[in-house]
């Protein structure tokens, strides 16, 4: 399977301001199952944009994301729920990526139902007990019947990935998914998300402005400005060597400690 | 940089909190102890860093030196924060104002939130500017000494820009901008202690380490004592010569930022120092601090190491 | 380029007292009140906790559902029992309290064992009038305030949700809506079409729906914006459905409380009505009730403090009772932990 952005643009148009805002510009990207990719930016360089260009969240203004060769935008229903289960999305949280209202079962519950992946309510619990134990929430009953203002960052955003993953995924596209947590819990959600594309064969589209993270797990890294794709290669030569000034002025960015 | 020449404000410290507590509700009938017999010492020229996960209660902390807690009466406070000697549990909200005024100048995460919106960034920081100090510059407070005294702290706080910044409203600068303009407003009070709660974090890399380094270079110049409060261990590193460790509310680690860092002694801080570098180092397994780990270390009540 | 000019002492104490450190202390406790990850602040509210260890708090997956929150509160437990006397006095009442239009007692009557409210400047026992107009003033409150809310949660969540055109539209049809003389539209279709309590209805429905619709509109398009809700579209739930189950929920707590006081309002506006003599004389409200007790203030007080204390008394508990709903329903809110 493979994942592609084929020369894509987004153009926001606002009322108010005459200039319309670039947002995307002529970016190609491809994605695989099983393999690590790294969109690197900082704010405003149109990486959460292309995320939400690959989820088929927005239309791209010009060019076309593609999954296997067919193009999203001229999916019918069947083909589209289909890549809704295969490329899933894993948001940010700074608790607002699960309803308040939901209980965990309810918000893991309902995509499993949606897409047909158990029958009747015993056994959505128990595809729901699946993946919660898959993402290190165990016991699974106890955090189940939680709304989610009772559970912590770090569990929140595991409530997450165990909900992308409940519907058998190929590709995850996260934006900035472990970007608001502590050092130790950060380096429990990604532990998880390695574990599951080694396990799984699950492969990601990790969007982030943290680059020591990227450093540690991505196969392949991307660096996105002003909305354009300015380099990209495999991790090793992107750190060992960047070609663009940009790229390692955010290498030498990074505090470190002594 | 370590104290002044002034024998009183050697023996005196600028802060010291003894056996701090601090309950916070949380929700109609539940509390939390949010800190836990905190001690805690500033001394003038001191740099100073307060490290901790989120919850570890170093922003309350942070804002109980400021006088910054929430003004319900469900917030307990109990134990004594002492500034320039002075008790500050149970003094009035006037005196208070006259900390913030004086002696603590605070910089915050979220500079849009401390802003104004409606009013230009320039009457801000003249807001900000004490009449005493115009007064001794020989200018009185006139408008255009005023005026001088507000672009020469929006330069000092990495604003070359001074007069068309002054002359900007909030939102349309940009998000390291704005964080310096608070670091103006801060330093604009001749602070004894300036007080930044996790000044960076919002702003990307690159713009955080030139935030940063104003910070230093502005303290530097001044001679002001800074506590820095972060999660961030490595900016920590950078900015103080001495740090404290918190966890669940207590301190668990206190000494020269160096050695903790380097030789943590407590077991919380060698934990958290381990998931730090497991997420740079190439060769080790990440590591996330252990659950029955964090149990114990919220339950023991820790010595100091 | 130049500073503002006026920095006063005052400018100074104001934003001293007022701005920053305020805003410092709220968001601190907002800060700090999260849960964290671990055990890093103790009970009550530990995430991590095995279930059976969690300190006061109750073991998550055994709360009360929300609907036994809400029954439990001092103030369901006040209100809910009064506004039900109300409702089932106006139900039942009228079969037990005899005529009220029957003449033939004395005038202006004060309360008394035979006529526990007094009589009116006609002689009509006065716990008749009372209890009869209980039931056109409660069916004009409730069925405004449904009717409002139902065209309200869907015309403003549509056009929150979906924005563009469908937004226009909405905005325009409320504003149209709004400006329309409520007042001269119900004394046309009097005209036309005869004053009963249903016409009354129509009409306060049509143009009292906007304020709820604008409500739910603003509460839709900043929960549209929402992680969860992204996250639901990118999962491949219909918008009907995403609306329904993510928006409108979150979206409640507001318009539970505007539709609250749209209860009071339908009830204040038709006694407004009545007294323009739009309604059916032979089956006064409340409303209009009060109205004729005013020319009796000084020779008849309780004529205009029943029907007054009646609207006061099922406005208040309706209010209360919205709150209360909302409390129960929003499950960060102020639940017993």
């Amino acid at each position: 399977m493979l994942l592609e952005a084929i020369d894509v643009s987004k153009t926001f148009r606002s009322r108010r301001s005459s200039a319309p805002v670039h947002a995307v510009q002529n970016a190609t990207l491809q994605a695989r199952p099983g393999e690590f990719v790294a969109i690197v930016g900082e704010s405003g360089s149109g990486k959460s944009t292309l995320a939400r260009l690959l989820l088929d969240l927005l239309d791209p203004t010009e060019g076309s994301i593609q999954l296997d060769g067919r193009e999203v935008g001229s999916m019918d229903r069947t083909e589209r729920r289909a890549y809704r289960r295969s490329v899933q999305a894993v948001l940010q949280d700074p608790a607002g990526s699960l309803n308040p209202r939901k209980r965990v079962v309810q918000a893991i519950g309902e995509v499993i139902r949606l897409h047909g992946m158990a029958r009747g309510p015993a056994e959505t619990r128990q595809r729901v007990t699946e993946v919660l134990e898959l993402v290190g929430m165990e016991p699974a009953e106890a955090f189940m019947d939680r709304f989610p203002h009772e559970l912590s960052g770090g569990q929140r955003q595991r409530v997450l990935i165990a909900r992308a993953i409940a519907l058998d995924p190929r590709i995850i596209v996260a934006d900035e998914a472990v970007s608001a947590l502590d050092a130790s819990v950060k380096a429990g959600v990604l532990a998880v998300m390695a574990d599951l594309k080694d396990r799984l064969g699950v492969g990601y589209v990790f969007i982030t402005h943290d680059l020591p993270v990227v450093q540690k797990v991505a196969d392949h890294v991307y660096v996105m400005r002003h909305g354009r794709i300015l380099e990209h290669g495999p991790k090793d030569e992107i750190f060992a060597d960047p070609s663009h000034p940009y790229t390692r002025e955010l290498l030498a960015a990074s505090p470190a400690l002594p | 940089m370590t104290t002044t020449e002034n024998p009183l404000a050697a023996s005196t410290p600028l802060i010291e909190l003894t056996g701090l507590n601090v309950v916070l509700p949380t929700g109609e009938r539940s509390e939390v102890e949010a800190v836990k017999s905190v001690d805690l010492v500033v001394h003038d020229g001191e740099r100073v860093g307060l490290v901790g996960e989120s919850g570890s209660g170093k922003s309350v902390t942070g804002r109980s030196i400021a006088g910054l807690l929430p003004t319900s009466p469900r917030v307990r406070v109990s134990g004594s924060i002492r500034i320039r000697g002075q008790e500050m549990v149970g003094a009035p909200a006037r005196a208070w104002d006259e900390v913030r005024r004086q002696t603590v100048g605070m910089i915050f995460q979220d500079p849009l939130t401390f802003l104004n919106p409606t009013m230009r960034v320039g009457r801000q920081v003249a807001e900000s500017i004490p009449d005493r100090r115009l007064v001794r510059s020989g200018a009185g407070g006139d408008r255009t000494a005023r005026d001088r005294a507000v672009f020469r702290f929006l330069r000092q706080a990495g604003l070359p820009d001074a007069e068309q910044v002054a002359a900007s409203f909030p939102h349309e600068l940009s998000g390291g901008m704005r964080q310096r303009v608070l670091i103006a407003i801060a330093i604009a009070k001749e602070p004894s202690l300036v007080l930044a709660d996790e000044p960076t974090t919002a702003l990307d890399a690159t713009v955080q380490q030139h935030v940063l380094r104003t910070l230093d270079e502005t303290v530097a110049e001044l001679g002001t004592s800074l506590m820095l409060i972060s999660h961030d261990l490595a900016v920590v590193a950078g900015m103080t010569d001495r740090v404290y460790v918190m966890y669940a509310g207590r301190i668990v680690e206190e000494g020269p930022t160096a050695r903790v860092l380097t030789e943590p002694r407590h077991e919380y801080t060698q934990a958290l120092l381990r998931s730090v570098r497991s997420l740079t180092d190439r060769d080790t397994d990440l590591y996330s601090i252990p659950l029955a780990l964090r149990q114990r270390f919220a339950e023991e009540p820790t010595h100091v190491a | 380029m130049v500073p503002p000019p006026e920095t006063g002492p005052t400018a100074d104490a104001v934003t001293e007292a007022a701005g920053r450190p305020g805003l410092a202390g709220g968001t601190g406790a907002a800060g700090t009140t999260a849960p964290p990850d671990g055990a890093g602040a103790p009970p009550p509210v530990r995430p991590d906790a095995p279930a059976g260890a969690a300190g006061r708090r109750r073991p998550p997956g055994t709360e009360r559902s929300p609907w036994r929150v809400f029954l439990r509160k001092p103030s369901t437990m006040v209100f809910l029992p009064l506004l039900g006397l109300f409702v089932l006095i106006a139900a039942l009442g009228p079969l037990l309290v005899g005529d009220p239009s029957a003449t033939g007692n004395a005038e202006l009557l004060a309360p008394s064992a035979a006529h526990p409210l007094g009589t009116d400047h006609l002689g009509r026992d006065y716990l008749a009038r009372v209890v009869n107009g209980g039931q056109i003033s409660l069916l004009v409150g409730f069925t405004v305030a449904v009717l409002c809310m139902t065209i309200g949660l869907v015309v403003g969540g549509l056009a929150g949700y979906h924005g563009g055109w469908m937004d226009t539209l909405m905005v325009k049809l409320a504003e149209f809506f709004q400006v329309l003389p409520g007042i001269v539209l119900a004394l046309v279709a009097a005209a036309l079409l005869g004053a009963n309590v249903f016409i009354i209805v129509a009409i306060l429905s049509i143009t009292m729906w906007p304020a709820v619709a604008r409500i739910v509109r603003a509460e839709a398009m900043r929960i549209s914006q929402l992680g969860y809700v992204e996250s639901a579209r990118a999962a491949g739930f219909r918008s009907a459905r995403i609306i329904w189950s993510d928006v409108l929920p979150n979206a409640l707590p507001p318009v539970l409380v505007a539709t609250s006081m749209t209860v009071g309002r339908a009830i204040l506006i038709e006694s407004g009505l009545a007294y323009l003599g739009i309604g059916d004389p032979s089956h006064p409200s409340w409303g209009a009730l009060l109205n004729s007790a005013q020319a009796y203030m000084r020779d008849g007080w309780w004529l205009a403090v029943a029907p007054g204390l009646c609207i006061f008394l099922v406005v208040l508990a309706v209010n209360m009772l919205g709150d209360a709903l909302n409390d129960a329903y929003n499950p960060t809110v102020g639940r017993v932990k």
